[in-house]
């Protein structure tokens, strides 16, 4: 037995007893978050993991965010006001008038605060 | 032994690694499609990149060391290698890992094979 695996090891832990024909890459770290019996060192890797990965998560999120909100303003930017708002005002008589309305109020007063 | 099976290997494996997989019948694809992952070092580019995909994040992939091959080579078997012992995890949680829990097993056998090594 390896020094680690008898330091450590759980008789029933997932991450210890699986062999490389039952686990691989792909589906290792499921099989471990789904086993109830990890040895230590095994649960700290998935508690440690764990807390990177949803950090991670948290990041990649914030970025898609970010780049969405780039794009919109780039579009908003690049076409001219009169064109803009008559976009919205176009997609408000295609829906209904108090919604477009209301965005033409939302937007003028948007550009509004910006400009001061 | 890997017969079937596809394997990346980061560019910190020595070559060594990479013969045996194809000398027991496993073959070389990209990260995106292989059923194991091997890298000596989390800090090395090709192995940070994978740590930074969604696939890790959404816990769809796990790189190992290829310390597990090297141990399979020498007990000439797969079934009697726990694979699970050999997960190189991010830098970062190395780390914090070996604080509470010491050293990680391709850690021992970093030793081993440096002896292995010279002696061929
Ligand atoms: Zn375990």
């Amino acid at each position: 037995c390896t020094p680690l695996s008898t330091a450590h090891s759980h008789p029933r832990c997932a991450g210890c007893m699986c062999s490389a024909e039952e686990v691989d890459s792909r589906v290792f770290s499921a099989e471990l978050r789904s086993c109830q019996y990890l040895c230590d060192f095994h649960l700290h890797l998935l508690q440690t993991e764990n807390q990177l990965k949803t950090c991670l998560r948290q990041h990649r999120a914030l970025r898609g965010h970010l780049v969405l909100q780039w794009t919109v303003t780039r579009l908003i930017e690049g076409l001219e006001w009169d064109r803009t708002g008559g976009l919205i005002l176009g997609l408000g008589l295609v829906w209904d008038w108090e919604w477009s309305g209301q965005l033409m109020w939302e937007f003028l007063s948007s550009t509004v605060s910006e400009k001061q | 032994m890997f017969k079937k099976k596809t394997a990346w290997f980061s560019g910190s494996v020595r070559r060594g690694i990479r013969s045996f997989w194809v000398s027991e019948g496993g073959l070389i694809s990209r990260w995106k499609s292989a059923d194991y992952l091997f890298s000596d070092d989390a800090t090395c580019h090709d192995t940070k990149r994978i740590f930074d995909t969604d696939d890790y994040a959404r816990d769809r992939v796990t790189v190992f060391h290829s310390a597990f091959l090297s141990a399979c080579q020498v007990r000439n078997s797969v079934k009697s290698v726990p694979i699970g012992h050999y997960v190189l995890p991010p830098f970062s949680v190395q780390k914090e890992l070996k604080a509470v829990i010491g050293r990680f097993i391709w850690e021992h056998d970093k030793s081993q094979q440096g002896e292995q090594r010279e002696g061929s």
